[in-house]
């Protein structure tokens, strides 16, 4: 059973602002009203696709495999509450029950085995776990998050899917970016996935409508600018980074992304041509105020696109070492 | 944090093969509390890890692999997926109704010798537990365990 609340007006401005389309507008709204199905990524670690797939036929859950993604899995069936999780194949770690929109992040990034790899917003860690795998327990991942609650589930998880190549902190993250640049310790791979207003996650969470409000969006921005920023500076030259939320607003993701460019013109977005779902072009403009042109190559996941939830990602390269311009970086 | 020197590790290893047949710990050992050992797979050095753990809040780094109890080693149950090409001793086959007892979190009532045991079913490693002759202790984590 779904409890559903109304957008706000000016939330329902704004997404005709941002799909122009009348009818897109309507598709939108009507899926918030409906809950996402659900599905899973296998954990490569302990088994291979085509083992698990063997094994979970005896649920009769119908399944679809994504397109040259064996690892993630859609479950079609309607199940009962808690069933996924109810599995001994969940609790001996075979598969992690995730949304595909937030497996999109790591999909792109690629992190390879020998990186050193940042997540900052770690918990509760889907987006961990998964790079772990890509990078077949090798390299290392720092798995940053706040709060020692929201660092036991990362723990938890992390030890059920066997993950060996980590190393779980706790800091605010714009702190332990300071302890990191002092340390002069630099990342191959980051992935910034950032405290957002959740429009992405309504089909879920329909209380992100309730909770919905313009100057709650200019605070998160605030703040996703200096976590950009510092995420930034911690890349080793030629190092990439994933700028995520799950949110559309453009206040929180094209316009950090733009304050990021503005101020280090040795940063630069990079195409992201490899995700297996629907994916919309960066805006370019918002407010009548022009955006940086290569923003188009950040990606818009909408979720009446592909019946699953809202996303955006925007995947940035360190060209060089050149310092951020001084005096443009306040916030 | 504290990493384990090689004697302490050689130690470890002996006591592992002893009583699993494990031969290789191709990895770095991490000490947190008295008991709890962790394993590291990552490429960087003991140095690294020192500057990091000086410098930062690490509250966890590596897998939770085993726990010293007495002088023998209890292997976790995520432990299991790394090692479980070379585990070959005290593998204990259990049936379809006992394992479903193990995920529950129940002791089984299966008469053993007096040795930790990995419990085998359907092809699976699903856990590790201490046989007292008469049953096998459980350690499933309280979370983990499948609710009645």
């Amino acid at each position: 059973m779904k409890t559903n609340y109304e957008p706000k007006e000016k939330f329902v401005e704004r997404m005709n602002i941002l799909l122009k389309d009348k009818e897109d507008v309507k598709k939108f709204f009507e899926t918030a009203k409906t809950l996402p199905k659900k599905s899973i990524r296998i954990n490569t670690l302990k088994i291979t696709p085509k083992e698990l797939i063997q094994r979970i036929k005896k649920y009769d859950w119908k399944i679809t495999q994504i397109k040259d993604n064996p690892e993630i899995i859609r479950i079609e069936s309607q199940l009962k509450p808690g069933e996924i999780g109810k599995t001994r194949e969940h609790i001996l770690g075979y598969y992690y029950v995730q949304e595909i929109t937030s497996m999109m992040p790591i999909l792109a990034l690629q992190p390879k085995p020998n990186d050193i790899f940042l997540d900052l917003c770690a918990s509760p860690g889907s987006k961990t776990t998964q790079a772990a795998a890509l990078m077949e327990n090798k390299g290392t991942i720092i798995a940053n998050d706040l709060s020692i609650g929201r660092i036991a589930i990362l723990s938890a998880n992390l030890q059920r899917l066997s993950v060996t190549n980590t190393i779980v902190t706790r800091h605010p993250g714009t702190e332990l970016f300071t302890k990191l640049i002092k340390l002069n310790f630099k990342f191959d791979k980051i992935l910034v996935d950032a405290p957002c207003s959740g429009e992405g996650n309504c089909r879920i969470s329909p209380r992100t409508f309730l909770e919905w409000s313009e100057s709650l969006l200019k605070g998160l921005s605030r703040k996703q600018k200096k976590l950009i920023q510092a995420g930034f500076d911690l890349l080793n030259k030629d190092g990439e980074m994933i700028y995520s939320t799950c949110t559309h607003a453009p206040e929180e993701n094209e316009e950090v992304v733009n304050h990021l460019l503005e101020n280090n013109p040795n940063a630069e977005i990079l195409p992201i041509t490899n995700l297996p779902i629907k994916t919309r072009e960066g805006i370019t403009e918002w407010n009548n105020k022009p955006l940086n042109p290569s923003l188009k190559n950040a990606k818009r996941i909408y979720h009446h696109d592909n019946d699953m939830e809202g996303f955006f990602l925007c995947k940035i390269k360190k060209t060089s070492e050149e310092t951020k311009k001084t005096g443009e970086n306040s916030i | 944090m504290k990493t384990l020197y090689s004697s302490d590790k050689k130690k470890i290893l002996r006591q592992l093969e002893e009583q699993y047949g494990i031969k290789k710990l191709p990895y770095l050992l991490l000490q947190f509390g008295k008991e709890k050992i962790r394993l590291y797979s990552g490429n960087l050095s003991t140095d690294e890890l020192f500057k990091l753990d000086k410098t930062l809040r690490i509250e966890t780094a590596g897998l939770y692999t085993f726990k010293k109890q007495n002088e023998e080693i209890r292997l976790t149950i995520d432990a299991l997926s790394p090692f479980k090409n070379q585990i070959t001793q005290n593998i204990l086959e259990i049936n379809d109704k006992q394992a479903l007892e193990w995920f529950k979190g129940n002791d089984l009532d299966i008469k053993s010798d007096r040795n930790f045991k990995v419990l085998k079913n359907q092809g699976d490693l699903i856990g590790c537990g201490k046989s007292t002759e008469e049953r096998i202790t459980n350690f499933m984590p309280k979370e983990r365990r499948i609710k009645n």
